[in-house]
């Protein structure tokens, strides 16, 4: 018995000892009164004190060279060791004060930026009679350096980009001078030079003849089909009408139900592979080719709509790019395809000055001919990678030490032409930058409070505790986080997900979203977002143009969700009615569980007409995550509470299930096209300038929308088009949602061209847009995407009001309250540990 | 003579199983669609033509050819494609710069587990039934029940946090014997050794106590041994048969279980590599990280089971 004792007070002590050594070491927290920290003007790179900028990235920057990475992590690094032609700066008021939301363009590398399309009008593809926008001189400062000494000139920028392009190297940043914001001339020829493959024939040989018979070849089977025969090449027609990674089976199958197709599989399959030649030669097949045609063709060549064709990019010499040295050596010329304007009507530089010509890459000569590779195939070259020699800099800091997985260190390149500059006074306090490699995010945290790294992003869990301390900023992105529903129909079950192609199902779950509510439980430093566009989003730069603020746009989400235009100009939502479009769009929540519950029976009495739906039936819905976590749970369960919302009283009441779906990181967004699973959280980004863009491009383009199963053809808006001094106006113009977009981009397969319309014109467009697109229910607009984080008491920005041109100023306004010295003994006179609840 | 052959046959098979695993890997991992990440504005045809470039379009079979064939002619493993910092980069110069941290975070664990797990279990088995064996099981029984990674947090939060005694995360460098390097290891090692001296702990004091009891060990005592003497002469040596052979498999777990670790610790070893290049569909790094891991774990079967011999020789192995 006393053995048993024994035992028993063993087990207790030690359990007891270790409970309260784990307990002992979390409950002590001791009181503390705010710290008494001044905050100090920066003191500019003069300061002779030393001032480190401690800060940590769960990605490590690995390629530092913009020819070969444009991943966010790599540009952390590239960022500080390159320079701008031009950049932005604040715009101060008289009394020295920052503009909220102002700008200003410098010159910073470069002296000079001169139109002179005319000068090379007749050459490098600009017409003749051009005038302006279509060749660009940038003359460099002549003081430029590498961060040895080696003078900088026109010419290595040249090399650079024939690196860039070049063939040999295949890099994927490539496309930035051909499919990104302009176009360099034969920027993509020269880098295509040589390759072979089968393309669609309608952009390859344009205009059809019979002479052109037996060099294009049928098909009407996706890339993966054609992966073997026709090197993944597929025709126009897929393109045209959002096919996607349909098979040809399925292809076939939609064009019968939605287009009255009038061939059979088996019709199709005889043509599939056999060049226009073959088939007129056959009776029988060019009979079906004739009825194929005739139920496509409304207009000339397109035949070649249904065809490939093999096509080999001729050999090019870089002399025919448009990129090279002007009429000295310090003068960079750049011809381009279409027309941009970044300079204003005084010939001042304009916002696009900083937003396209920012940056061209730069690769220092020697080293990137010492580091080349070319035994492999396609050559690599470890310029800008692995170790500090690999690099050279020509911006304010440079490369001093890299540990890969570890840590990287950036110090002050004194050879930089802003030290010096009246421009730069009182500004690059910082000395030296160090960022540690952290992927855990509470070790981080742990480093941050022990005074080891000087901010940190806020995490779900501590958010609630530190977003109303002193130190917390919050930053807008561009980024609205919607919920896409899998719109893929040939992946439809009943018993399980078949009810997503109902239009009022779809419209009950965005109805059952509280999206307030959604942020306070799951997302706290986001906000709530109707729109695909969030308050980010600039339709006129130059006057501070939001789209989000325009009437148009106030207009679009008031239509979307259900309000009602009076006669009078007033908007009823719900029961009330507004006279402010303001007051009326404030109103608006998305959120209405009775209305929910009417669609949700709507579609329950559709489903079960149709036969996808039998009493007792289970709805079940998967949600794609990576990985499994309280928070991925959170959100999981509030979804799933709201289903529930709206299907109570109704007869799908607990009929809705939400199962997680283990997607792959790198292929979700390839699993979530082909239907694999029903709800992604996802989200577009970027473009700020540009809405008409980004919203046709990620909504709408077959090629990145997440609705791929949604063809935006099945759409037609009609609007009034007012254009401006030599434009035509139209009245009702009907077009379907992608030829509307074609033609508000200024597309070259658009009908008309609205691209430089007025802006009010546009501007109705895209909210027109917006609205049909919203109405489709495909993707939900939950959340615009902040990010919270904490300044440490060691520095702190110039503002933190966010500017979209300057974020806070970065490290080029940063100032410091403590130098290194200070603030070590600063964290040790406060115990090791600081508090930042206050 | 029989154990050369035994040797011989089974690195013979573990040859045979190690190609045989690696085709499996390399067949399957093919199989699945190529990731193209193309953003707004990126060619999705360049991307593909640069893919194309490097054979990723090629027949299984044929790049499996021109895979043998690049390693065993270049000791070229291939380039990253979607790893995230080794894009373009040789996998095999990251994994030579990243596997020393992992290797050596595991022999310190091992080094360090190995004699407090024996100690702690042969003082229990010594003290069978009484307190300190109660304390000691006890102990055991809390450290296995709960995950490394709790150990890994409260380790840190407590001793590294509160305490202060020992860095937040491995040291920066790759000079790995400083005492500076050492220190910033021991959290991470402390966390993974806890569960193996719990392991080795229990393992022993089981089969030591069972040995205690056995007849030869009174016979030991009669024929004039002291208990140190008969326990370390015989008891031990004969516990020790299925002892040594776990703490080998333990440090090939051990060595695969690592991921979580590293990240807590910002270790920058192979184990998180190994992940992340399975999330991101990074093919090269998945087959030299798997062939690593195989080859690891073939190499610690064959060891174990040579050891049996080493350990006790009436154990002959191959003999008939």
């Amino acid at each position: 018995m006393a053995k048993q004792w024994q035992k028993v007070a063993a087990i207790a002590t030690s359990a007891v000892l270790a409970c309260g050594l784990v307990v002992g070491m979390t409950a002590c927290k001791k009181e503390e009164q705010p710290y008494d920290i001044e905050k100090r003007a920066s003191t500019g790179w003069e300061d002779e004190r030393e001032y480190t900028y401690n800060t940590y990235t769960a990605q490590l920057p690995a390629v530092w060279t913009d020819v070969n990475t444009s991943d966010a992590a790599d540009m952390e690094i590239i960022g500080y060791i390159n320079s701008s032609f031009y950049e932005y700066d604040y715009q101060y008021d008289a009394n020295g004060e920052i503009v909220p939301g102002g700008f200003e363009v410098e010159y910073s590398a470069a002296t000079k930026l001169e139109d002179v399309t005319t000068r090379y009008a007749g050459q490098y593809g600009i017409p003749a009679d051009a005038t302006e926008g279509l060749a660009f001189a940038i003359t460099l400062r002549d003081d430029l350096r590498w961060d040895d000494g080696t003078p900088i000139h026109a010419e290595d920028f040249v090399y650079t980009m024939s690196q860039q392009l070049s063939p040999n190297y295949l890099f994927q940043q490539a496309s930035n001078y051909y499919s990104g914001n302009y176009i360099i001339h034969n920027a993509q020829n020269y880098v295509y030079q040589g390759q072979s493959s089968y393309f669609d024939a309608r952009s390859i040989i344009g205009t059809y003849t019979s002479d052109v018979d037996s060099e294009i070849i049928f098909t009407l089977a996706s890339a993966s089909e054609n992966e073997e025969e026709l090197d993944g090449g597929t025709c126009y027609i897929r393109a045209k009408l959002g096919a996607g990674t349909m098979s040809l089976e399925q292809l076939v199958a939609a064009l019968q139900e939605t287009y009255d197709f009038p061939s059979t599989l088996d019709e199709v399959k005889m043509l599939e592979g056999k060049t226009l030649a073959e088939i007129k030669a056959d009776a029988t097949l060019n009979a079906l080719w004739e009825t194929m045609l005739g139920w496509w063709q409304t207009e000339p060549n397109e035949e070649l709509d249904f065809f490939v064709t093999y096509y080999t990019y001729p050999e090019m010499d870089f002399s025919e790019v448009g990129y090279f040295v002007g009429e000295n050596e310090n003068e960079l010329v750049i011809a381009l395809d279409g027309p941009l304007y970044p300079l204003d009507e005084n010939g001042d530089l304009a916002y696009g000055a900083a937003y396209y010509f920012q940056s061209f890459p730069l690769v220092k000569r020697d080293l990137w001919e010492k580091l080349e590779d070319r035994s492999a195939t396609p050559w690599t070259n470890a310029y800008g990678t692995a170790k500090v020699g690999n690099i050279a800099s020509w911006g304010p800091y440079k490369l001093t030490e890299y540990q890969s997985g570890v840590t990287y260190t950036l110090e002050r390149n004194e050879e930089w032409y802003g030290y010096g500059l009246e421009q730069y006074a009182l500004q690059y306090q910082t000395d030296r930058i160090v960022t540690r490699y952290i992927p855990e995010w509470n070790t981080a945290w742990q480093s941050f409070q022990l005074g080891q790294v000087d901010g940190i992003s806020l995490d779900t869990t501590i958010i609630s505790d530190y977003r109303n301390s002193q130190r917390a900023y919050f930053t807008p992105s561009t980024a609205t986080a919607c919920l896409y529903l899998n719109s893929i129909e040939e992946t439809y079950e009943k018993g399980k997900n078949i009810m997503l192609k109902y239009d009022a199902f779809r419209e009950a779950l965005s109805l059952s979203l509280d999206r307030e509510d959604f942020c306070a439980q799951c997302s706290p430093s986001s906000m709530a977002s109707l729109g695909y566009l969030n308050d980010m989003y600039y339709y006129d730069v130059e006057n501070g143009g939001v789209y989000r603020d325009t009437e148009q746009a106030k207009t679009a989400i008031l239509k979307a969700y259900g309000a009602v235009e009076n006669e009078d100009g007033s908007w009823t939502v719900g029961s009330v009615t507004y006279d402010d479009i303001d007051e009326a769009e404030a109103a608006i929540t998305g959120y209405n569980v009775t209305l929910a519950r009417e669609k949700m029976t709507e579609a329950y009495e559709a489903a079960k007409a149709a036969g996808d739906y039998t009493d007792g039936d289970s709805i079940v819905l998967t949600y794609g995550i990576t990985e499994q976590s309280a928070s991925v749970e959170r959100q999981r369960t509030f979804y799933q509470n709201a289903f529930n919302a709206a299907t109570e009283g109704t007869p799908l009441e607990g009929k809705i299930t939400i199962e997680y779906f283990m997607m792959s990181s790198a292929d979700w967004d390839e699993q979530f096209l082909r239907g694999e699973y029903d709800i992604a959280s996802a989200g577009w980004q970027n473009a700020p300038f540009d809405p008409f863009y980004l919203l046709g491009s990620s909504q709408i383009w077959e090629e990145n929308r997440f609705q791929q199963g949604w063809d935006p053809d099945s759409v037609t808006l009609t609007l009034d088009v007012k254009g401006g001094e030599g434009q035509e106006s139209y009245e009702d113009l009907t077009m379907t949602l992608t030829e509307w977009d074609a033609c508000l981009q200024g597309l070259s397969d658009g009908r008309y061209n609205f691209k430089n319309y007025p802006i009010e014109t546009k501007l109705e467009i895209l909210a027109a847009e917006e609205t049909a697109i919203l109405q489709t229910y495909w993707g939900i607009p939950i959340r615009s995407v902040y990010e919270g984080s904490l300044m440490g008491y060691k520095v702190d920005y110039i503002t933190y009001e966010y500017n979209t041109f300057m974020g806070y100023g970065g490290v080029r306004y940063m100032s410091y309250n403590f130098d290194d010295t200070e603030w070590k003994a600063f964290v040790e006179e406060k115990g090791g540990t600081l508090n930042y609840t206050f | 003579m029989y154990m050369f052959k035994y040797i011989l046959k089974r690195l013979g098979l573990m040859l045979m199983t190690f190609c045989i695993i690696m085709l499996i890997c390399f067949v399957l991992i093919k199989l699945l669609p190529i990731p193209i990440n193309a953003g707004l504005g990126v060619d999705r045809e360049l991307i593909e033509a640069n893919l194309r470039a490097r054979g990723y379009y090629d027949p299984i079979m044929v790049q499996l050819w021109n895979y043998v064939k690049r390693i065993v002619t270049e000791g070229d493993f291939g380039i990253g494609v979607n790893m995230p910092g080794y894009i373009n980069q040789p996998v095999w110069d990251a994994f030579v710069t990243r596997l020393p941290p992992t290797v050596l975070i595991n022999v310190y664990s091992t080094l360090i587990g190995v004699p407090i797990g024996l100690g702690l279990g042969i003082f229990a088995a010594l003290k069978k039934n009484k307190w300190q064996d109660h304390v000691i099981s006890t102990g055991v029984m809390i450290l296995i029940a709960v995950p490394s990674i709790v150990y890994a947090f409260l380790i840190q939060y407590i001793f590294c946090f509160k305490l202060q005694w020992f860095p937040l995360m491995m040291a920066t460098g790759t000079d790995y014997f400083t005492g500076e390097m050492f220190l910033s290891m021991l959290p991470a090692v402390l966390s993974m050794c806890l569960g193996s001296i719990a392991g080795y702990a229990r393992y022993t004091r089981a089969e030591l106590t069972e040995v205690l009891t056995s007849e030869f060990m009174l016979l030991a005592r009669t024929k004039g041994l002291t208990r140190g003497q008969a326990t370390l002469r015989h008891a031990l040596r004969n516990a020790m048969v299925p002892i040594f052979p776990m703490i080998l498999s333990e440090f090939v777990a051990v060595l695969s279980g690592s991921m979580i670790i590293e990240n807590i610790f910002a270790i920058p070893g192979v184990g998180m590599m190994y992940l992340t290049s399975i999330q991101v569909l990074d093919y090269d790094f998945f087959l030299l990280l798997s062939g690593f891991y195989t080859l690891v774990g073939l190499l610690a079967g064959i060891v174990v089971d040579i050891s049996y011999g080493f350990i006790d020789p009436r154990i002959r192995m191959g003999a008939r």
